[in-house]
């Protein structure tokens, strides 16, 4: 074997039925494992749990693997999902395509393809389409309730946040039927080559919502790396992707409406800075990485505000 | 509450007039800190800083330790930017929490918005403050 053979080794061949000739802890987060392999002389990617405690609302790798299943099945472009590998060494794990394609969202943004804003709007119109019915497990509830209750969890008082969350809760748009949402659709965390849109990848967070959530994120500042002036993903304008999407769904989203979503984006990044901050704080992951999350909230702190200064 | 809001904001308009977020010289130590050996604390940041660029930086080729070792040098450089400006911030944690019970609670004091733009913006000058050049 080449590289490094994890302990579960012998046990990742049993499951798989296949020999694995080489396996490599890829470097990364440390709340799951991502290790490329070569079974049977095909590459595969083993995502596994790591040791720390799972992000909240995250989905169990079992269950990710079901809806990478469903969205294959809905002829969306993910990674093919190969085998549900129960647990590996004591923890869950499945084996997916390995895939290649540029994923940093700085290096996309300087050279986008051609038309990848409709590929990105043919993909969210595609992951929309999921039935539901099998994927009971999908979590669904008041999206700003959840904010409140995740900001309590932080500790720290941030009254920008607060205002945010007001403000969404003043002018909250009449609420669409829920749909299956991928839950981080963005620049990012998707694969990218020369012809467009390759992949959607990291489907840790899929939930049931009103699709404006999902169709909304990719326009958040923080995701537009850099090319603050475009504001779909800092590398096109909104409207094309956003025709091609009602097109494909029958829905009638303005780019006004996205307004709203925009600013629950921010508060919801703002959010997510600060409770992954935490994961460093209280031990749990230590690293530099989370901790200067924590002074990174302020970022989208001020940008929410001023989205709402000018939507008055 | 209401009074000392406003009263919060005026006194964070004059300081932004005085401009002492901007022209404070980098290597002054702050009035009545302690007197120390030098290198004083920012001094001390300043020359991990320096290390990480110049010694470990260049002979790094895994691109994920380079990204660790940059966002280690943004960790130092805040902590630095902050040390050297002490009293920065417009409000106080009580002030802060106050603020946040009142705004759940409904309770919106009405120059609320542009108090906290001011207040973000003077976290900002130390988390980030090339961040808040977009907005000018």
């Amino acid at each position: 074997m080449n590289g490094a053979a994890a302990p579960w080794a012998d046990e990742l061949e049993a499951r798989l039925g296949r020999r694995v000739t080489s396996m490599r802890l890829l470097p990364g987060g440390a709340s799951k494992e991502a290790w490329a392999i070569e079974a049977d002389g095909e590459r595969l990617l083993v995502r596994r749990a790591g040791g720390g405690v799972i992000h909240e609302g995250t989905l169990s790798l079992e269950n990710e693997f079901q809806v990478l299943e469903a969205a294959l099945e809905a002829g969306v472009k993910v990674p093919r999902p190969v085998a549900y590998l129960g647990e590996l060494g004591g923890r869950e794990a499945f084996a997916m395509e390995l895939v290649e394609g540029e994923t940093i969202g700085r290096r996309i943004v300087r050279d986008p393809p051609p038309g990848l804003d409709v590929d990105l709007a043919e993909e969210l119109a595609k992951i929309h389409s999921i039935s539901s019915e099998r994927l009971p497990f999908l979590r669904s509830g008041d999206i700003v309730e959840r904010f409140e209750h995740e900001l309590d969890t932080v500790g720290e008082p941030h009254p920008a946040i607060e205002y945010g969350l007001w403000w969404l809760r003043e002018h909250r748009p009449e609420s669409l039927p829920d749909v299956v949402s991928h839950g981080d659709f963005r620049l990012g965390n998707v694969a990218v080559s020369d012809r467009g849109l390759a992949y959607v990848l990291d489907w840790e967070f899929a939930h049931l919502a009103d699709p404006r959530e999902d169709v909304g994120w990719p326009l958040v500042r923080a995701w537009r790396f850099g090319g603050d002036e475009r504001r779909l993903g800092g590398f096109a304008r909104v409207d094309l992707y956003l025709e091609t999407y009602n097109a494909l769904t029958g829905g009638e989203i303005s780019e006004s409406d996205l307004d709203w979503w925009e600013v629950l984006g921010n508060v919801k990044w703002g959010i997510g800075c600060l409770t992954q901050c935490r994961r460093h704080l209280t031990g749990v992951d230590r690293s530099v990485e989370y901790a200067v999350l924590g002074r990174m909230a302020a970022e989208m702190e001020y940008e929410l505000l001023d989205l709402i200064e000018k939507a008055a | 509450m209401r009074r000392r809001l406003r009263w919060l904001l005026q006194a964070v308009k004059a300081l932004r007039r005085a401009s002492i977020f901007k022209n404070r010289s980098k290597r002054q130590p702050a009035k009545g800190s302690p007197a120390s050996d030098r290198p004083s604390g920012p001094e001390l940041i300043e020359a991990v800083f320096e290390f990480l660029s110049g010694e470990l930086l260049p002979t790094l080729e895994d691109h994920r330790m380079k990204f660790r070792t940059l966002v280690a040098m943004n960790a130092l450089a805040i902590a630095r930017r902050e040390l050297e400006a002490s009293n920065n911030l417009l409000l106080s944690q009580e002030d802060a929490a106050e603020l946040a019970r009142r705004i759940r609670a409904g309770d919106v004091p009405d120059d609320a918005l542009p108090l906290l733009k001011e207040h973000v913006a003077a976290k900002l000058r130390i988390s980030n403050p090339a961040y808040l050049e977009k907005y000018e």
